[in-house]
């Protein structure tokens, strides 16, 4: 891909993250989910039935299946070691192992199962949860939050980097106030958050603008200041002009370094995505958690728990994935 | 003293490529007590004094259309400052320096450079990418872009490496990227700034056997800065001994030798004895 038709792909993905914010119910399940005519709780909610250890899924069973589905990799991996990746495997079977232990350890009564509700409970409140289209709500309403934050950090943090690297007078009268801002933990805006920006959405796009803003915007000063005086000389010598030296020599050779900020801050975002969302929004993942709690439903915390780990996995194998591409002539 | 892009009225055409007019160089920088040079910049809380340190003293020479120049010397006398100075980098402390009748001001594709570093090519390019740029800059279509780049290629010898990225060259292949991106622009003065100092000698020679032919091929005039006197005698038809540190011309070999040269006909090793003992005694005077 061109220089060119990487930024068109830039802004295209910003204009996404920006409108799909704005869209109605983003899938089927949504109305249905708030028009359901079953048994419903105070917040209109339907009511969930009540589980039984050992009915839906044996625990017993669950075990032994895990167990036997870890030997298989495992003796896969041996055998056929070209087609599967062995520290993947490695990987699935120590988390394997943990599950199984956890599973006996409910099961045996070593733990009160509400303390620690046992992987078999969690699998199936989630399935509940996902049948009824009430996980997918607190899923998508996450990720819109996310992705609205996240695009609107990357649209300031590479610019205003760009700036303050290239840009001595700017730097100094600007940085110091982004280095006081920096230093604060994102969460403690919360209460200021809430003030300026009200309930709903804003005060939790504030607090993950500002997890994911500072690693894109130190990155890109960092990147940008890294550039080598002999390629700035080189586009020089053959004509380049001050627009050439930025376009065509300081952002790709800063590209990496930039894109690393932007993997990094999105990992920043996440976390202080769950962490604005326990209070003041109706929404959410970190709401689904907080709601649970309250009913002191462990299994649904758990759940969340999963949910945010299994995203937090998924979009960081995407973003090294990406990375890699972008990196390849280093 | 000639004004920024305007024609300075004393060189008509015909005349030089290059004049350079009794230029001195001179960068400030901090010294301690016995006047030895510790620093650009100035640290907090140092006995640090600001002093000069003269990298060019008095240095006229013209250069001519079509002729081959080394400029040869000690490291460290200067030789790289003037060919940045001819490149546009640098502004001299005093005198002047003109090109086609101009004073040189700021970089120009005219007066292309190649860098001592390989690593002035650009990493995130490919060889084709890399060598299109200079034409692409320059306002060229498409498919002259393409044409220019792919004779440009076939005379340095790089067929079969058009999407390579950098990484994956050697050294010398490298450097050959780093000629052809400034050839590939036509430019009336090539300026070679110790291209070859980081290469093994078999490699060296044979880049050097590169340079020579596209010399021929193309009518330009080339400035060459190395300290390594065999190369230089080489290569030029012109070799501008430096004096050390501040460089000053000692003097002006000419060398008529047709090539391909032959490094052990007896002219070659004459020509080359000679310029070793002018760079060996320092102090003529003395």
């Amino acid at each position: 891909m061109g220089f060119r038709a990487k930024l068109l792909a830039l802004a295209v993905l910003i204009f996404a993250g920006l409108t799909i914010n704005f869209s109605g119910p983003a899938f089927a399940g949504q109305e249905a989910f708030e028009t359901s005519g079953g048994p419903v709780d105070t917040w209109n909610r339907p009511i969930e039935k009540e589980f039984v250890v050992g009915k839906d899924i044996d625990p017993v069973h669950f075990v032994i299946g895990v167990a036997i589905a870890m030997v298989l990799l495992l003796v896969a991996s041996n055998t056929f070691a070209k087609f599967v990746p062995v520290p993947l495997v490695r990987a699935l079977t120590s988390v394997g192992l943990i599950v199984i232990v956890w599973e006996m350890v409910v099961y045996y009564k070593l733990v009160n199962q509400v303390l620690l509700p046992p992987p078999t409970t969690v699998i199936i409140k989630l399935q509940g949860h996902w049948a009824k289209g009430y996980l997918q709500i607190h899923i998508l309403a996450s990720l819109k939050r996310l992705f609205f934050a996240f695009f609107l950090a990357i649209a300031t943090g590479v610019p205003l980097g760009f700036l303050i690297a290239n840009f001595r007078k700017f730097s100094d009268y600007v940085d110091p106030l982004f280095n006081l801002m920096r230093v604060v933990p994102p969460p403690a805006w919360l209460p200021f958050a809430i003030l300026w920006f009200g309930i709903g959405n804003p005060p939790s796009y504030f607090i993950i603008w500002l997890g994911a803003f500072f690693p894109i915007l130190l990155n890109t000063i960092s990147g940008i200041k890294d550039t080598q005086q002999i390629h700035i000389e080189s586009i020089q010598t053959l004509g380049g002009s001050r627009m050439d030296v930025y376009a065509r020599v300081m952002i790709p050779s800063a590209f990496p370094t930039i894109f690393t900020g932007i993997r990094i801050g999105f990992g920043i975002g996440w976390i202080c995505l769950v962490t604005a969302e326990l209070v003041a929004v109706d929404a959410g993942l970190g709401w689904m958690i907080e709601d649970a709690r309250n009913l002191l439903d462990t299994p649904t915390v758990l759940g969340g728990m999963v949910v945010i780990m299994m995203f937090g996995i998924f979009f960081d194998t995407i973003f090294r994935a990406a990375e890699k591409e972008v990196v390849k002539w280093q | 003293m000639a004004m920024r892009g305007e024609t300075d009225k004393r060189f008509g055409p015909g005349s030089h490529v290059v004049e350079i007019k009794d230029i001195k160089k001179s960068f400030y920088v901090y010294v301690d007590e016995g006047q030895t040079v510790l620093s650009e910049k100035r640290r907090w809380f140092s006995r640090k004094k600001p002093g000069e340190l003269v990298a060019i003293k008095s240095f006229t020479l013209d250069v001519d259309h079509g002729e081959f120049v080394a400029l040869l010397g000690p490291s460290g006398c200067g030789k790289s400052t003037l060919l940045r100075i001819l490149a546009g980098f640098e502004t001299p402390t005093s005198g002047f320096v003109t090109f086609k009748g101009n004073a040189i001001n700021g970089p120009d594709p005219q007066r292309a450079m190649v860098f001592q570093s390989e690593r002035a090519v650009f990493p995130w390019l490919t060889v084709e990418g890399n060598i299109g740029l200079g034409p692409k800059l320059q306002g060229m279509g498409k498919k002259a872009r393409k044409e220019a780049v792919a004779k440009t290629i076939e005379l340095v010898e790089l067929k079969g490496f058009e999407r390579a990225y950098p990484k994956t060259l050697s050294g010398g292949m490298l450097q050959r990227v780093a000629v052809a991106r400034a050839i590939v622009n036509h430019p009336e003065l090539l300026l070679m700034d110790e291209p070859f100092g980081a290469l093994d000698a078999q490699t060296r020679n044979h880049l050097q056997d590169h340079v020579v032919k596209i010399w021929q091929s193309i009518e330009q005039t080339i400035i060459f800065v190395t300290h390594d006197i065999e190369e230089a005698v080489y290569l030029a038809n012109k070799v501008v001994v430096f004096t050390a540190r501040p460089g000053e011309i000692k003097e002006v070999v000419s060398i008529n030798l047709p090539h391909p040269r032959d490094r052990t006909s007896e002219e070659f090793i004459g020509l080359r004895n000679h310029c070793t003992r002018l760079i060996r005694d320092k102090h003529p005077e003395g």
